[in-house]
C-alpha cells in the first residue's frame, strides 16, 4: 500500500471562518474510506482541496506525491455534490466529452453501466430526473481508472434502491489500488462498504480509525459511533 | 488538450453565437425590404401625404436602428467569450472544467483562441450584412461588388485609419484587450463570489477598463510634460499611439495574472 493523499497541518480560511483547522491526515490506497461530519465540518472544503478547486491558507497537501496542480488532477476522479455537467448534452455526448477529456476513461465500462441503468444515450442531462442525473455523473466518474475517487455526497438525493446500486457501482468498479473517499450524512447506507473512517468535527480531525477498530475499541457500530459523537 | 479543450469551447460558444447570427440574418432581410419598399414610397405618395411621412420618418429610423444593432452583434461576439470563461471557470462546470489536468494558460490560450475565431466570423458576417444593405444606400446606385466590399470594409475599419494593416493591428490588440479585460473581470468576480460577495463581470471589467484609462490619461499627460508639449496638441497627436501601448501591456499583464490564478487553484464558489 502507498499514500495517496498526505497533508500536514493543512487550514483555509474564509476570511475569519477556519474551514478546516491544521489537519494532518494519510490516506492509502486499497481503501474506501468515509469522509463524516455533521454540516459545516469541513469534509467538501477538504475534497475540493484536495481537487484543486480551493487553495489552502496554510500547510501542504500531496496527492501520490505530486503538489495540488495538473499532475495530481490525472490522479483524481471526482464526483461534485452537484450537477456539474452541461445540461443540454446528452448522455452519448458525455460519454465523448469524457473520453476526449481523460486519458484513463474506460468508454466501453461507460456505456456498459449506463445501460444497465435503462439510460436512453440519447436523452440530455436537463431531462433527466435527479437521480438519473446522479448516477449518470457517477458513471461517468467510476468509468475511469484513476487512483483517487473523491465523492461528495454521491447517495445523498436517491431513492434507497438507488443507493443500492450505487454503492454497489462504486465496490465494483474501483481500482483495488486506488482509494475511494466517500463524503456523506448518510453513514448507516455506507457503512458496510467502508474500510476506514475519518470523523471532522469544526474543521479539526476528530477520529480517524478502520471500521475494525471502531467496533473493537467502542462496540458500536460507526452510525452509532455518529450519533453518540455528534449529538446535539 | 488545447485542441480538445478548444473544440469543446468552440460548440459551447456556438450554442451562444449562431441565434444571434441567425436572428441577424432575419433582421438584416426584413430592414432591406423595409427600406427598399419605404424608400419608393415618392412614386405612390403626394409629398404631403401622410403616408409620406410616415415612410420618410421609417427609412430615417431603420438605418440608424440597423447600425446600432450590427455594433451590438460585434460586441456581444467580442464580449461573449469572457462571459462564457467566467460562466465554464466560476459556475458549476468549473467543478468539471478546473478539475481537468490542464494549465491555466492551456485554459485561457482556449479560450482565446475560440474568441478570436468567432470575432473574424462575425467580422465577416457584418461584412456580408452591411453588402446586403449597401445597395438600398442612394449613393451607392450602379457601384458593383468590389465597392460594396471595401465599402463595408471602410465603415468597419474606420475612413480615418491610415492603412488597412495598422488598423487591424488595433483592432487585433483591442481585441485581445477586451477578452484579457473580461478574464481579469471574471476571475475578480469568481474570487469575490467565494467571500460571499456578488461581483457582476460586466461591472468588474468595466471598473477595470476605468482604471486603464485613468491609467492612459496618466501616461498621456505624464509623457507631455517630460517632452515639452502641449497637453491638448500632445492629446491629439499621440493619445492612439500611448492607448495602443497601454491596452498591449495591460493585455499581457491580465494573461499572466490570469495564468498565475487559475494555477494557483483560484477559489470557487
Amino acid at each position: 500500500m502507498s499514500v495517496l493523499i498526505e497533508c500536514h497541518g493543512l487550514t483555509k480560511s474564509y476570511r475569519k471562518f477556519e474551514a478546516l483547522r491544521n489537519l494532518d491526515i494519510q490516506i492509502e490506497s486499497g481503501r474506501i474510506i468515509g469522509l463524516l461530519g455533521p454540516n459545516g465540518s469541513g469534509k467538501t472544503t477538504f475534497i475540493k482541496l484536495a481537487c484543486g478547486l480551493l487553495s489552502p491558507t496554510s500547510g501542504t497537501i500531496t496527492i501520490g506525491g505530486h503538489c495540488v496542480g495538473v499532475e495530481s488532477k490525472k490522479l483524481i476522479a471526482y464526483l461534485p455534490d452537484r450537477d456539474y455537467l452541461p445540461d443540454h448534452m446528452r448522455a452519448r455526448d458525455l460519454l465523448d466529452m469524457f473520453k476526449s477529456f481523460y486519458e484513463d476513461f474506460n468508454y466501453s465500462k461507460a456505456v456498459d453501466m449506463i445501460t444497465r441503468l435503462n439510460i436512453d444515450l440519447s436523452m440530455r442531462f436537463r431531462q433527466m430526473s435527479k437521480g438519473t442525473r446522479e448516477k449518470v455523473q457517477l458513471a461517468l466518474v467510476m468509468s475511469r481508472e484513476a487512483q483517487i475517487y473523491l465523492l461528495d455526497e454521491p447517495i445523498a438525493g436517491v431513492d434507497p434502491a438507488a443507493r443500492d446500486y450505487i454503492l454497489k457501482t462504486i465496490i465494483s468498479n474501483y481500482n483495488e489500488n486506488a482509494a475511494v473517499i466517500i463524503s456523506t450524512h448518510l453513514i448507516y447506507d455506507i457503512e458496510p462498504v467502508l474500510d476506514e473512517v475519518i470523523m471532522l468535527q469544526n474543521g479539526t480531525l476528530r477520529l480517524h480509525k478502520t471500521v475494525g477498530q471502531i467496533k473493537a475499541d467502542t462496540g458500536m457500530t460507526v452510525d452509532q459511533l455518529f450519533r453518540e459523537v455528534y449529538r446535539c | 488538450m488545447l485542441g480538445k479543450l478548444f473544440k469543446y469551447e468552440f460548440k459551447a460558444m456556438s450554442r451562444m453565437m449562431l441565434p444571434v447570427f441567425i436572428s441577424f440574418s432575419v433582421i438584416t432581410v426584413f430592414a432591406f425590404i423595409i427600406n427598399d419598399v419605404f424608400s419608393d414610397a415618392y412614386r405612390y405618395f403626394d409629398s404631403g401625404d401622410d403616408m409620406m411621412f410616415m415612410s420618410s420618418m421609417i427609412v430615417i429610423f431603420v438605418i440608424p436602428v440597423y447600425t446600432l444593432l450590427l455594433c451590438a452583434m460585434v460586441i456581444y461576439s467580442f464580449v461573449s467569450s469572457g462571459i462564457r470563461f467566467s460562466s465554464a471557470m466560476f459556475s458549476n462546470e468549473g467543478y468539471l472544467m478546473r478539475t481537468l489536468p490542464v494549465s491555466g494558460s492551456v485554459h485561457i490560450l482556449s479560450r482565446l483562441a475560440v474568441g478570436a475565431v468567432w470575432a473574424v466570423i462575425s467580422f465577416c458576417c457584418a461584412v456580408i450584412y452591411l453588402m446586403i444593405m449597401f445597395p438600398i444606400l442612394p449613393q451607392h446606385k450602379g457601384y458593383g461588388a468590389a465597392a460594396r466590399l471595401s465599402g463595408a470594409l471602410g465603415f468597419i475599419l474606420g475612413t480615418d485609419a491610415d492603412t488597412v494593416v495598422s488598423r487591424l493591428i488595433e483592432m487585433v490588440v483591442m481585441f485581445l484587450y477586451v477578452q484579457m479585460l473580461i478574464i481579469a473581470a471574471a476571475t475578480i468576480s469568481g474570487k469575490m463570489r467565494d467571500n460571499n460577495r456578488r461581483g457582476g463581470t460586466i461591472a468588474m471589467a468595466i471598473i477595470i477598463n476605468l482604471a486603464v484609462s485613468i491609467l492612459i490619461s496618466a501616461l498621456t499627460a505624464l509623457i507631455a510634460k517630460i517632452s515639452g508639449s502641449d497637453y491638448y496638441t500632445f492629446y491629439v497627436e499621440m493619445n492612439s499611439t500611448v492607448t495602443f501601448f497601454t491596452r498591449l501591456a495591460a493585455t499581457v499583464l491580465f494573461y499572466v495574472e490570469g495564468c498565475r490564478a487559475i494555477n494557483r487553484n483560484q477559489d470557487i464558489a
